[in-house]
């Protein structure tokens, strides 16, 4: 079982290193938006657009890693892999866990790790770019783990990357808002440990509901 | 001793009003090699599904021999080849043989040069053809060697060489108490030919 979750991470690794477009592409958009976010706001904002900043940056995280989310299964389902890994699973909750990981470690993090920096780099604020990077890596993973559900689900539809991102945006809410919410209060000196609270609730819930989930719509998808 | 892997009772499949498979039954026994053929929406590719799992029957039973792990005994290759295009021939074997823990990477290479694929080792697999990606496919058959091959239309795309060369990888399996269903359009010779209308 963790043989097999080991190989499904090492294979995507693979795959990643051989197509560094995968991992490029969304820091390229992410610093686009970061970029046109500041040119559009600079001078138009109360206090200087460095106090919303890190909230823009989270936002664009957001957007960002929803543009990856329907690739998650896709591919598999298309070159036919995804059928070897439901026939011989031990247990496909694992083996789809090991799939959500590995895309959130080998797209997401990096993403987050540009955010970390961008937000340093424009605030100088260490304890508040801290914070953020603390909540976009709890934050993604709940983010990979929800778009897991709903990407099982909508394998089988053409087209299913804006049918995903309209569902799933609504369920990102939360997080969303409290990801800001913690950064914010960070950024005025306030206690932000209700809203990290909340966050690492809401992923410990998805890790568990995830996997089943997304087992149950990629066997109805392949169906 | 000849023992029932699998055995389908009464199978049924109805998938948008439609019945495409109508109260079949079969049993897979040991050391025996399956073609089940038939005209093209027959139903062939999913009664081949339902043995291996990836479909649920509407109605009827599957039963496995205790012996046999649904899991760990099927390899199962349908129309896709189920290889990464991403990855190097390599590299897709490698993974087929850790997924199926087994750590003998020194088959890959003597099983390339059987199928005279060796010079492809280090080829991204989306840079083969139609055909030789189907070989790199097979290959992983006889690497895995898993008790039970389903295989839908495996001949297809293939040059008689490589047909003949994989219908003694065939024979060898089930001389090695494996089995084997395959799909066709028609009937093949030394199989037990089974049509579904």
């Amino acid at each position: 079982m963790l043989k097999s979750f080991i190989t499904i991470l090492l294979r995507e690794m693979h795959i990643v290193l051989n197509t560094s477009s995968r991992v490029f592409m969304p820091i390229v958009y992410l610093l686009l938006i970061i970029t046109f976010f500041s040119i559009s706001l600079e001078g138009t904002t109360v206090g200087g657009y460095e106090n919303i900043l890190p909230q823009i940056i989270w936002l664009s995280c957001l957007l960002v890693s929803l543009l990856n989310m329907d690739s998650l299964f896709k591919e598999d389902y298309e070159d036919g892999t995804l059928d070897g890994i439901v026939i011989n699973s031990e247990i496909l909750e694992i083996s789809l866990l090991a799939k959500v990981i590995a895309h959130w470690m080998f797209t997401i993090i990096p993403l987050v790790i540009v955010a970390f920096s961008t937000n340093l780099l424009l605030t100088a604020k260490l304890d508040v770019s801290i914070i953020l990077l603390i909540s976009l890596i709890i934050g993604t993973l709940t983010l990979s783990l929800i778009g897991s559900i709903v990407a099982s689900l909508t394998l089988s539809l053409r087209g299913n990357g804006l049918l995903l991102s309209t569902i799933v945006l609504p369920l990102d809410i939360p997080i969303l808002i409290f990801g800001t919410s913690a950064i914010y209060n960070a950024s005025i000196g306030m206690n932000y440990n209700s809203e990290m609270l909340f966050l690492t609730t809401l992923l410990v819930l998805f890790l568990i509901i995830a996997p089943f989930a997304a087992s149950f719509g990629v066997r109805n998808s392949l169906d | 001793m000849i023992s029932n892997l699998i055995s389908l009772e009464n199978i049924s499949l109805v998938r948008q009003d439609k019945e495409i498979i109508n109260n079949y039954s079969l049993q897979i026994n040991q050391k025996q090699k399956y073609n089940i053929y038939g005209e093209n929406g027959s139903g062939k590719t999913s009664l081949l599904k339902i043995i291996a799992g990836i479909t649920e029957p509407t109605k009827g039973e599957i039963h496995s021999n205790p012996s046999f792990d649904m899991n760990k005994d099927i390899f199962y290759i349908g129309h896709k080849y189920g290889l990464k295009n991403e990855l190097t021939v390599y590299q897709n074997l490698e993974y087929a043989l850790n997924f199926a823990n087994n750590d003998d990477l020194s088959l890959i290479e003597s099983e390339l040069e059987e199928y005279s694929m060796k010079k492809y080792i280090n080829t991204q697999v989306r840079y083969l053809s139609h055909g030789q990606k189907k070989i790199i496919s097979l290959i992983q058959l006889t690497l895995i060697s898993n008790k039970l091959w389903l295989l839908d239309e495996p001949f297809t795309g293939l040059d008689k060489v490589k047909i003949d060369l994989l219908l003694s990888k065939m024979d060898k399996h089930v001389s090695n108490m494996g089995s084997i269903v395959i799909t066709s359009h028609n009937v093949k010779e030394n199989f037990d030919n089974i049509k579904l209308c």
